[in-house]
This record gives C-alpha cells, sequence and structure tokens, in this order.
C-alpha cells in the first residue's frame, strides 16, 4: 500500500524524464521539429553534424529529445545514441519520393537494433505542407509498417513550418510511454 | 566472392566520385558558396549543380527536394550521375543560368532571413533566370562498366593496345557548358575565373583532369601527364622544335577512312603495325564492341615511348576546343552534345530512357496508384497500430503523382545524331578544309607552323572564320597565337 501511494506521488509530483531520440534521413526536418516543439517557431537551420538535444515538457512528461544528424556516413553514429532510449520518431521527408526506400532500409536497421527491443516508434510524416507531399498511408506502405507487429507504432501527418501533427504525435507519445 | 567484387565495385565506385567532387572544389569556380560567396563549400545541390556553405545548404534544404537536393560533399554518399551532373554546371555557369538578370548594383545579403529570400526568388520564383535557358537531362553514366572493366585489367595485369582502348573508350564524357567569362559581381576574382589564351591551357588542364579522374589513379596520372605533354608540346610545335610530331599526327585525321580498312598507312609507325598485328584475338564481347570508332581509336594510339602530341586521339581532339570559354552558348552547347556524347550515345538511345524509368520506379509505381487530385494536408490521416491488431491496408491515396524533376521527358533536341557521321569523321572533315593549297585529302597536310609568317596569318584568319562559323572557336586560334577575330559572348 505504501509503496503504491509513493509510486503515484511519484508518478504525479515530478516530472519524468523520458529519452527519446528522432532520427531519420538527412533534411527530412528533424531540427526543424525540434525547435518548433522547443521555442515554438521556425528556426533557420543548418545541417546537423553531431547531434541537438532539447528537454520538451508535455502534459506531465519531460521528453529529452536527441535530434541526431541524417547524413548519411553519420548514420552509423545513431546506435550510439539509443541507451535508454523509450521512444524513437523516425521523421520522413514526405515530398521525396526518391528516398522513401532508403528511409525504410533505415528504418528497418534500427528495428534490429536490440536497445531500442521496447521502444515505441512515432513516425512523422513531415513536410506536408509541399504539394506533392505522400499521404500517411502511402508512406506507411513504403516503409513496410504493416509488417512490424512487435511495437507500438504510430504515424502522424506533420508540417514543422505550419506547426500541424506535432503535438498530435507528441500526445500519443505521451499516452504510450506512460501506459 | 561475388559479393566481396560487388563491394569492391561500390567502393571503387565511392573512391571515384569523391576524387572527382574534390577536384571540382579544388576548380577556381567552386571556391565559394554559389549563393552568398563565402569560403569553401562544402555542400553541394546536386540537382542545380552548385557548390554552397553550410548555411545556405540548410536555407536550400527549406525549398524542398522538388527544388534542390542538398548533400554534404563528405558525409554523404554520392551517386555517378550526380557528380557528372555537378560536373556539368558548377557556379559560375550556374551564376550565369540563375542571375542572369541580377541588377548590377545587387550586393548579396548577409543575414539569414534576407539569404533565404534571395535563395528563394533565385531558385524558387527564378527571378533573374537566365530566359534561353533550358535544363539539361540529367546525364546518364555508367561508370559502373567502367570500374568492371578496371577490376578485370587489374586482374589480368594485361598491357597490350587493347587495355589502351578500353580505357580510352571507358573515359566518361562529361558534357560541358561553356564557362562564362566573369560570371561572378565580385570584382576581385574576375581575374580568376579567366579571360582569353591563358586560360584555355588551364582550362583544358582542369578539364582533362576531370576527365582523367573517371579512369583508375592510375591512368589518371597517366592521363594527366599526358596532358601536359600536349599542353607544352604545342608551345612547342609553335616555335617549330617539334615538327615532326606534328607531321606524323596530322594525317591521321585526314586518313581516318583509308585506316579503316585494315592495310596500315605509310606514316603509321613500324611499332604501331606490329603492336596491332600481335594483339590477342578478341572475345566475342570485345568483338561486339570493335566499332569503327575502337579500331580508330587502335590506330591512333602511340607507342608508350611517343610522347608527341597526337590529334588523332578523338578524346582529345574533341576536348581542347570545347573548353574554351568565348562561344556563344547555346550552339557551342549544341556542338559539345554532338562531339562529347557521340561515343555514348547508342548507349544513351538504347538505355537512357530505360533506366531513367528504372531510377524513378517508383515514383511510377506510385502514378498507377494514385488516384490523383486531392492530397495535400487535408486528406491526410494519422494511422496507428498496436501490436496483435491485424494490419489492414485501407488505400486512401490522396496526393498527385508527383513529378520527380528528374523525369523528364523532353526529348533532347541537342543530340541530333541517330544517322549524324561519326565524330572522326566529322572533324576529319573539318581539318581537310585548312588544305587551302587544293592537296588531295589523302596527302600529307602541311603543318600550319611550318608556313610563313604571313602565311600563318593569313590561315589562322581563315581557320578562324571557318572554325567560328563552326562555332568552334578553338586550339587552333590558341596555337597560333594570332587572334584576330572575336567571337562575341553573350554572357559578358
Amino acid at each position: 500500500m505504501g509503496l503504491n501511494l509513493s509510486w503515484l506521488l511519484k508518478r504525479f509530483s515530478k516530472k519524468t524524464q523520458i529519452k527519446i531520440i528522432m532520427v531519420g534521413l538527412d533534411s527530412a526536418g528533424k531540427t526543424t521539429i525540434l525547435y518548433r516543439l522547443k521555442i515554438g517557431r521556425v528556426a533557420t537551420t543548418i545541417p546537423t553534424i553531431g547531434f541537438n538535444i532539447e528537454t520538451l515538457e508535455y502534459k506531465n512528461i519531460c521528453f529529452v529529445v536527441w535530434d541526431v544528424g541524417g547524413q548519411e556516413k553519420i548514420r552509423r553514429l545513431w546506435r550510439h545514441y539509443f541507451d535508454e532510449t523509450k521512444g524513437i520518431i523516425f521523421v520522413i521527408d514526405s515530398n521525396d519520393r526518391d528516398r522513401i526506400a532508403e528511409a525504410e532500409r533505415e528504418l528497418q536497421n534500427i528495428l534490429e537494433e536490440c536497445q531500442l527491443e521496447k521502444a515505441v516508434l512515432l513516425i512523422f510524416a513531415n513536410k506536408q505542407d509541399l504539394p506533392n507531399a505522400m499521404s500517411p498511408a502511402d508512406i506507411a506502405d513504403e516503409l513496410h509498417l504493416y509488417r512490424v507487429h512487435n511495437r507500438h507504432w504510430h504515424i502522424q501527418p506533420s508540417s514543422a513550418i505550419i506547426g500541424s501533427g506535432l503535438h498530435d504525435g507528441l500526445n500519443w507519445l505521451s499516452k504510450e510511454i506512460s501506459k | 566472392m561475388s559479393s566481396r567484387t560487388e563491394k569492391d565495385k561500390t567502393k571503387q565506385l565511392q573512391d571515384k566520385c569523391q576524387v572527382v567532387l574534390t577536384e571540382l572544389l579544388r576548380d577556381e569556380d567552386n571556391k565559394y558558396c554559389v549563393d552568398c560567396d563565402s569560403k569553401g563549400p562544402r555542400w553541394a545541390s546536386w540537382n542545380l549543380g552548385v557548390f554552397l556553405c553550410i548555411r545556405c545548404a540548410g536555407i536550400h534544404r527549406n525549398l524542398g527536394v522538388h527544388i534542390s537536393k542538398v548533400k554534404s560533399v563528405n558525409l554523404d554518399t554520392w551517386t555517378p550521375e550526380q557528380v557528372v551532373s555537378l560536373q556539368q554546371m558548377g557556379n559560375s555557369r550556374a551564376r550565369a543560368v540563375y542571375e542572369a538578370n541580377l541588377p548590377d548594383n545587387f550586393r548579396r545579403p548577409q543575414n539569414d532571413s534576407n539569404l533565404e529570400t534571395f535563395i528563394r526568388a533565385k531558385y524558387e520564383h527564378k527571378k533573374y533566370i537566365a530566359r534561353e535557358w533550358v535544363p539539361l537531362p540529367l546525364p546518364k553514366v555508367n561508370w559502373e562498366k567502367e570500374i568492371e572493366e578496371e577490376i578485370e585489367k587489374q586482374k589480368r595485369k594485361k598491357k597490350t593496345v587493347m587495355e589502351k582502348k578500353n580505357s580510352n573508350i571507358g573515359n566518361v564524357q562529361v558534357p560541358q557548358l561553356p564557362k562564362p567569362k566573369n560570371p561572378s559581381p565580385k570584382p576581385g576574382r574576375a581575374s580568376s575565373s579567366g579571360v582569353a589564351t591563358m586560360t584555355t591551357t588551364t582550362a583544358a588542364t582542369t578539364n582533362s583532369t576531370a576527365l582523367a579522374t573517371t579512369t583508375s589513379a592510375a591512368a589518371a596520372r597517366a592521363t594527366i601527364t599526358d596532358k601536359h605533354k600536349h599542353t607544352t608540346d604545342l608551345l612547342g610545335l609553335q616555335n617549330g622544335e617539334d615538327g615532326f610530331g606534328s607531321f606524323l599526327s596530322a594525317p591521321h585525321i585526314v586518313k581516318d577512312d583509308n585506316n579503316e580498312d585494315g592495310r596500315s598507312a605509310d606514316e603509321i609507325g613500324r611499332s604501331e603495325e606490329e603492336s596491332f598485328f600481335n594483339q590477342t584475338a578478341p572475345t566475342e564481347k570485345e568483338k561486339a564492341k570493335l566499332t569503327k570508332d575502337s579500331i580508330l581509336a587502335l590506330y591512333g594510339n602511340t607507342p608508350p615511348t611517343r610522347t608527341t602530341y597526337n590529334p588523332a586521339y578523338p578524346n582529345q581532339v574533341t576536348h581542347g576546343p570545347y573548353v574554351t570559354t568565348s562561344t556563344g552558348f547555346p550552339p557551342q552547347q549544341q556542338n559539345f552534345h554532338q562531339h562529347q556524347q557521340q561515343q555514348n550515345f547508342n548507349y544513351q538511345m538504347q538505355n537512357g530512357i530505360v533506366q531513367q524509368f528504372a531510377n524513378h520506379q517508383f515514383a511510377l509505381q506510385n502514378a498507377n496508384q494514385f488516384v490523383g487530385g486531392g492530397g495535400g494536408t487535408g486528406s491526410t490521416i494519422p494511422i496507428h497500430m498496436q501490436p496483435g491488431q491485424v494490419a489492414i491496408a485501407t488505400p486512401q491515396f490522396g496526393g498527385q503523382f508527383g513529378n520527380a524533376p528528374q523525369v523528364q521527358f523532353q526529348p533532347n533536341l541537342q543530340f541530333q545524331p541517330a544517322n549524324g557521321p561519326p565524330q572522326q569523321h566529322q572533324f576529319g572533315q573539318y581539318q581537310q578544309h585548312q588544305n587551302f593549297g587544293g592537296q588531295s585529302a589523302a596527302s600529307v597536310v602541311p603543318n600550319p607552323f611550318f608556313v610563313s609568317q604571313q602565311q600563318q596569318q593569313q590561315q589562322s584568319l581563315n581557320l578562324q572564320q571557318q572554325f567560328g562559323a563552326l562555332s568552334l572557336n578553338s586550339q587552333t586560334a590558341a596555337c597560333n597565337s594570332t587572334p584576330t577575330l572575336t567571337t562575341t559572348n553573350i554572357w559578358q
């Protein structure tokens, strides 16, 4: 009983820190999403060499979001950030039809990582504001998401420029993680 | 085993791409960011063909991949097509194209928001673009085949004439647009962009290096030295120091047709004959490759001891004139395509379109699936799924078929070749025109450098006129060092 009480107190009084890693191909919009969520506006970004890290408070949960650069040769560094990660945010440039297959390969690679076995997967189908953006259904298809049965996943259309969909995504993430 | 060779191949291809990119970055044209002029760009937009600093790369990424496809020179892997696209354009040409109508007193913005406005105006709204500009189709290159050949060669370690021929054929011909004389509004760089004859040699060398890097490193070195020799030889020829080399080399062009039937010409050295007849018998595959061009290339090959520049090399001959810069843009471009891509042409006609389709298979597949119309943010719905649920794909396809910019169906009008005469013949004809003395084409062509000064001037004028009409502003002008005609440059 006492244990339960303290657990409840802990849960509701102190914000838990949840480590989230945000990955995806280069120029998918990871950094823009991060700073849109952090400062509420579109920041001018440069390609991320290395990583950005920000804490985002959302519904009593403190997300520590690691945004890691997505250039091809630094993707192999991603796995060094995977430790203790509760959630993966995988960002897709919905406008980039040519590289969706590449994105699929990278996603499969990280889903095979044992460090991420229990992490939930949120996919931002970003850049929905662009005229030729693929629909989330389409992207889910291309990413073979329907074959992923061993973890919770969610694909969320978003536009970091407009600011749409980002909070919905975080909402899903917080619900899943606090389950 | 096969996977290992596959790996080797990929690695070699990567290395080659990196080498070419590094080479391109060393080029004076590409030492500054195309948009903000900051030094030492390490990023590139490969579809636009420009090198960028990291800040402008960030802004370019905001434009979306339908306008600019940004890659890091060092942190990304490249495909030959992307590299060649950069080779084709480069910062100077890109400025000539995208900043053609930039106001004279324009100052490049330096703060972020103004820079973004400028970049959007430049590439998205194409505010300053040259009106006559027609985007080039994505070049088709096949370095893989070349690399396979390289690997084969390394295995066999064969040093026959056949090998030489292969490497000649394997050279990737990069169609290049003429470089504008001074595309940069920054006055300090005017001199570096180069004018007139001095650049002729430098440009030739640069170009040859770029070209050379497409073969193996060793071969590349060989080609570079070869080209250097060629430039020095040209100077030597001018002084009449090495008359014999040109004497030897001149008739090759004229006698192309005669050489073809396999009878050796008098002018060709005995060693060449020997090397030709001592060749190993070609395999079935090689036989198939023995086109007219390759046979001619065989004849054109000099024994390794000979170091003089031999204009009978089709590559070298076609090469020189096109890197000089002062002719008008469109005609030269046209010529260039004819000449430079001639060798690859058959391949392109057969495989080009098909390959493009293959490359964009994804887009095309989608085209079949899409209902079309709709799309955009409105029709998108989040989908989520819990483990254990049965996945039912309900395709609610919105969106439109994205016309990926590479899928260009526009016919390439610059190619007129289907039944055009082969390269050497064309050039051979031009050369024949040089025989003002009325000598027959088969006879020995007089070396233009042996004539008296007066005659030389006269001849050079004639040559200039002829070549000018052909929009080949050329080597001859540089060689004779009496440029009497100047062609107008529309880019000035």
